[in-house]
C-alpha cells in the first residue's frame, strides 16, 4: 500500500458558512423563545388586547376601504408600542446576558464566528419573534379590512396595506438593539429586562416632565414618537410642535447608537481591549 | 422530630436520614454514625456527600429522619457554628473583596477581637500559604488559591470540627501532598476532628483508614479500609480477555478452582471470565495461554472502579 | 443569646455590607440618577413660572414616587439575593450568628446606603431646580420636607424589597411589579382601595408636611399621625417577616 498523498489546500481568506452561522443562532434563539412561557404570555396578550379586538371591529363595522386613519389609531394608541416594548425587553433579555454569565462567549468565538454575524444571528432570531407582535398580525388586520371593504378602491386599500406593513416592521425592529445593548451590560437576564423597561419608562416620565413647558419634547418619548411616526407614514402628517427632524433623530439614534454600542462591548470582551 | 440521644463520643450521628429536592432524593434513609479522628467519606458524583455536609450544618433540614452534630440538632442552632469549620467544594469567596477583607468578616462573625485576629490570619495564611496573594481579590485568584483560602476560612477560629468538601478539586500534585500533610497535621498536631470527602478512594486513604462508603444518598459501607477492601476482593471479579484461540483457553480456565464462570461475549473471540481470587488469576494466566496455544490481544477488568464497588455493595 | 456576639456579628455585617454596597457598581447608578435629576430639573427650573408649586410637583413625581421606590429595589433585591445565587452567604449561615440578626446586619446598611443615595439626590434637585430661583425660606421648608419624607420612604421600601429578595428567586421582577403596577396603578384610584400602597401613607405624609404643590391639595390623604405609625408599623412588620423567612430559608 503506497503513501496516500497528503493534500493541502492555502487558505485563500474567504470565509463560508457564514450565512449558515447566522441561519443556527438565529434558529436556535427562536426556538427558545417559543418555549419560554413570559414569551408566549405576552404574545398571546398582545395579540388579544391590541390586534383581535381591531380585527372583531373592522370585520362587522360595514367599511368602503381600507382607511389609513383607521389603522392611525388602531396602531398609535400606545397599547401596541407598550406592548411590543414589554416583549422587546423580556425576548432580548438573556440573548447576551446568558452568554456571558455562563461564560458561553468562549464556545461562541473559539469557532470562526465574528462578533458581528454572533449579534446578527441574536438580533434576527429576536426580531423572528417580534414580527409576530408586531408585523404580521397588523398585515393580517389590514388585509382582512381590505378583504371586508365594500368598495372598490383596492389600489388606495393596498397603498395603506404597504404602509401598515412598513409601520410594523419598524416597531419590530425599533426596540430590539436598545434591548441587545442593555443585555450585554449585565450577567443576569432579569436585570437586563428591567433596565430595558425601565430605560424607555424614563424617557416616558421625562417626556411627560417637560412636556409641560414645550409640547416638543414629546419626541423622547418612544411611546409618543412612535406615534407620531404611524401618523407620518399612513397620513403623511405630524403635530405641528413636532420637528421632522428631530423625529428621524431621536428615532435613528435609538436603533443605530445601541447597536455601535453593543458590537463595541463585545468586541471588548471577546478580543480584549 | 427530638432527635435521640446519642453517645457523646460521636461527632455525628445520623439516623435515617432523607431529603429530596422536588423528584431528585439527595439522602435516601441515610444512617452514620462518625466518631473523632478523621473520617473520610467516599463517593462518585451525585451521591449526596455535599447534601449530607448541608444537613449537618443547618443550611438544609432533612424531610426525614434525625441528626445531631457534637451531641446537637443543627438546624437553627447557630451557636454550633463556632465548633465547626467548613470549607465547600463550590466557589463561595465574595469576589469583590480581598482575602484578608474576608477573613476579617469571618473571624469578626467568631467573635475574634481585632489584634488576636490579625495575629491568627497571618497565622493560618503562612499554613496554607497565602501570605503573598492576600491583599489581592479573591475574584483575581486560581483555583488552587481560592481553596487554600476557604480552608484558610474554616481554620481560623480552631474549631473542633472541620467539614472539608473535596478540599483536593482543582488543585495541582504538589498542593494536593502539601493538604493531605495538613490535614494529617491538623489532627495528630492540633486535635481537630476532620471530616473530608471526595470521589477518589486512594486520596481519601492517603489522609486516614477510616471511611464511609456512599452512593446514591445511602450509606452503603463505613469503618476501616482495608475491611472494605476485602469486602471488595470477596466479590468475584470480572475479567475481559480478548484474542485468537479462546475457546481452548475457556476449557483450561474451567478447571481452575478460582474461576466461577466463563461465559463468551458477542464476539467468539472474546470471554468473560469471573474469578473469586484475582491475584491468583492474574499469577497462573501466562502458563494457562502457553497451555492452550491461544493468543490474547487484550485483558481488563471490569471491577477497577468506584462504581463497580458500590454497585456490589447495594447488591446491583 | 450572647448580646455581645449578636451585636459584634451584626456590626461586622453591617461594614462589610456597607463597603459592599458604597464601592460596588451600583453607586454608579446614584450618581447617574443624581445627574440625571440634576438635569431634568435644572430645565425644568429654567423654564418654570411658579417654582414653588412645580418644584414640588417634580420632586413628588421624579424622586418620591420614581427614583426612590427603584433605588431601593435595585440595592435590597440584589443584596441577600445575589450571596444566595453566588453561594458567598454560606460564609454567613455557617457564622455562629442566627440568621435572623445576620438579616438586620444586612437590613440596616441597605436602609442607611439607599436614604443617604436619596438624600444626595434629592439636594441635587432641589439645587438645579431652585437654585435659578430666589425662593430662600419656602425651598429649604420643602427641602427638609422631602428629605424627611425620602429618608422614611427608603427605610420602608428597603425594608420591602430585601424582604422580597429573600422570598423569591427573581425578586427584581417581583419588585417591578409591586412599584409599577401595584403602587402606580392600584395606588391611583380612588378610595380605600390606595390604602394598600406605601405610597398613599408617604403621600399623607407629605400632604402634612409639605405646603405647595399637587401633594399639598390631595384631598385623599389619611392623617399624617396616623400615616407615620402605618409605615413604622410596615417598616418593622417586613423587617421581621424577612428575618423569619431568611431564618427559615434552606440554602441549598
Amino acid at each position: 500500500m503506497g503513501i496516500n498523498p497528503i493534500e493541502y489546500r492555502p487558505w485563500k481568506g474567504e470565509r463560508t458558512a457564514q450565512g449558515l452561522r447566522r441561519y443556527v443562532i438565529a434558529r436556535s434563539v427562536l426556538r427558545h423563545k417559543l418555549k419560554s412561557i413570559g414569551v408566549l404570555v405576552l404574545l398571546l396578550l398582545g395579540i388579544l388586547f391590541v390586534h383581535a379586538t381591531y380585527l372583531v371591529l373592522i370585520v362587522l363595522i360595514p367599511h368602503e376601504r381600507l382607511e389609513a386613519s383607521e389603522i392611525d389609531a388602531y396602531l398609535g394608541g400606545g397599547a401596541f408600542t407598550t406592548f411590543a416594548m414589554l416583549l422587546a425587553a423580556v425576548v432580548t433579555s438573556d440573548l447576551i446576558s446568558e452568554d456571558v454569565s455562563s461564560n458561553s462567549l468562549v464556545l461562541y468565538f473559539s469557532r470562526a464566528l465574528k462578533v458581528r454575524d454572533y449579534l446578527a444571528g441574536k438580533a434576527i432570531g429576536a426580531l423572528l419573534i417580534m414580527s409576530l407582535l408586531c408585523a404580521i398580525p397588523p398585515v393580517f388586520v389590514a388585509t382582512v379590512a381590505m378583504a371586508t371593504q365594500s368598495g372598490g378602491d383596492y389600489l388606495y386599500s393596498l397603498g395603506v396595506l404597504g404602509k401598515t406593513a412598513l409601520v410594523g416592521a419598524l416597531v419590530t425592529v425599533f426596540f430590539v438593539p436598545f434591548g441587545l445593548m442593555i443585555s450585554s451590560f449585565t450577567r443576569r437576564k432579569s436585570y437586563a429586562a428591567v433596565g430595558t423597561f425601565m430605560s424607555f419608562f424614563v424617557l416616558a416620565v421625562v417626556a411627560g416632565v417637560f412636556m409641560e413647558y414645550a409640547r416638543s419634547w414629546s419626541v423622547i418619548s418612544p411611546i409618543h414618537s412612535l406615534s407620531f411616526l404611524f401618523s407620518w407614514v399612513l397620513e403623511g402628517d405630524l403635530p405641528s410642535y413636532v420637528d421632522e427632524a428631530a423625529l428621524v433623530l431621536f428615532l435613528a439614534s435609538l436603533i443605530i447608537v445601541p447597536a455601535v454600542v453593543v458590537y463595541l462591548k463585545l468586541t471588548r470582551t471577546v478580543v480584549g481591549k | 422530630m427530638t432527635p435521640p440521644a446519642s453517645s457523646p463520643s460521636l461527632i455525628i450521628d445520623a439516623r435515617a436520614l432523607s431529603k429530596w429536592y422536588g423528584q431528585v432524593i439527595g439522602l435516601n434513609n441515610f444512617s452514620l454514625q462518625i466518631s473523632p479522628g478523621i473520617t473520610g467519606i467516599v463517593g462518585p458524583n451525585g451521591s449526596g456527600k455535599s447534601t449530607l455536609f448541608k444537613v449537618i450544618l443547618g443550611l438544609i433540614k432533612p424531610n426525614v429522619g434525625s441528626i445531631t452534630v457534637l451531641g446537637k440538632s443543627p438546624w437553627r442552632n447557630s451557636d454550633l457554628h463556632s465548633s465547626i469549620g467548613f470549607c465547600p467544594d463550590y466557589e463561595s469567596l465574595p469576589v469583590d473583596s480581598t482575602g484578608r477583607e474576608y477573613l476579617t468578616l469571618i473571624g469578626k462573625l467568631h467573635m475574634m477581637e481585632s489584634s488576636a485576629l490579625s495575629k491568627r490570619i497571618k497565622e493560618i495564611v503562612g499554613i496554607v500559604e497565602m501570605s503573598k496573594a492576600l491583599d489581592r481579590k479573591t475574584g483575581g485568584y486560581s483555583k488552587g488559591m481560592k481553596q487554600r483560602m476557604k480552608i484558610a476560612g474554616a481554620l481560623l477560629h480552631d474549631p473542633d470540627l472541620l467539614i472539608l468538601d473535596e478540599p483536593l478539586s482543582g488543585t495541582d500534585p504538589l498542593v494536593r501532598k502539601d493538604m493531605i500533610d495538613l490535614i494529617k497535621r491538623l489532627n495528630k498536631e492540633h486535635s481537630h476532628n476532620i471530616i473530608v470527602s471526595s470521589h477518589v478512594l486512594f486520596e481519601i486513604e492517603r489522609m486516614t483508614h477510616n471511611v464511609a462508603l456512599i452512593y446514591r444518598g445511602r450509606a452503603v459501607a463505613s469503618g476501616d479500609i482495608s475491611e472494605i477492601r476485602n469486602l471488595i476482593d470477596r466479590h468475584p471479579h470480572n475479567i475481559i480477555i480478548e484474542g485468537d484461540g479462546t475457546l481452548a483457553l475457556a476449557k483450561i480456565l474451567l478447571d481452575q478452582g478460582y474461576v466461577v464462570s466463563v461465559a463468551f461475549n458477542d464476539s467468539k473471540s472474546s470471554l468473560t471470565v469471573q474469578v473469586t481470587k484475582p491475584d491468583d488469576f492474574f499469577n497462573g494466566l501466562p502458563a494457562l495461554v502457553d497451555m492452550a496455544r491461544c493468543s490474547v490481544t487484550n485483558m481488563y477488568s471490569l471491577d477497577d472502579n468506584l462504581e463497580a464497588v458500590f454497585k456490589y455493595l447495594v447488591g446491583r | 443569646m450572647d448580646l455581645k456576639r449578636v451585636i459584634v456579628g451584626v456590626s461586622a455585617l453591617t461594614v462589610h455590607s456597607t463597603k459592599k454596597l458604597l464601592l460596588g457598581k451600583k453607586v454608579f447608578i446614584t450618581i447617574l440618577v443624581a445627574l440625571f435629576v440634576a438635569a431634568v430639573m435644572g430645565y425644568a427650573g429654567s423654564q418654570s413660572r411658579d417654582p414653588a408649586n412645580e418644584g414640588t410637583n417634580l420632586m413628588d413625581v421624579l424622586i418620591l414616587f420614581f427614583f426612590m421606590p427603584v433605588m431601593a429595589m435595585i440595592f435590597g433585591s440584589s443584596l441577600i439575593r445575589d450571596e444566595i445565587d453566588d453561594k458567598s452567604i454560606t460564609h454567613i449561615a455557617t457564622a455562629p450568628l442566627d440568621r435572623a440578626f445576620s438579616y438586620v446586619g444586612y437590613y440596616l446598611p441597605l436602609a442607611i446606603v439607599v436614604s443617604v443615595s436619596m438624600v444626595i439626590v434629592t439636594s441635587v434637585g432641589m439645587v438645579a431646580f431652585f437654585g435659578q430661583h430666589s425662593h430662600g425660606g419656602d425651598a429649604l421648608d420643602i427641602y427638609i420636607a422631602f428629605v424627611v419624607l425620602v429618608t422614611i420612604g427608603s427605610f420602608v421600601y428597603s425594608a420591602l424589597f430585601l424582604a422580597i429578595s429573600v422570598l423569591f428567586a427573581k425578586p427584581v421582577l417581583f419588585g417591578l411589579f409591586y412599584a409599577f403596577i401595584w403602587e402606580g396603578f392600584i395606588g391611583s384610584l380612588p378610595g380605600a382601595i390606595q390604602n394598600a400602597s406605601i405610597k398613599h401613607y408617604l403621600r399623607s405624609l407629605g400632604s402634612g408636611w409639605v405646603d405647595s404643590g399637587d401633594i399639598h391639595a390631595w384631598n385623599q390623604a389619611s392623617d399624617a399621625w396616623g400615616s407615620g405609625v402605618v409605615l413604622l408599623g410596615l417598616m418593622i412588620f417586613f423587617i421581621f417577616f424577612g428575618a423569619y423567612l431568611f431564618r427559615e430559608k434552606e440554602l441549598a
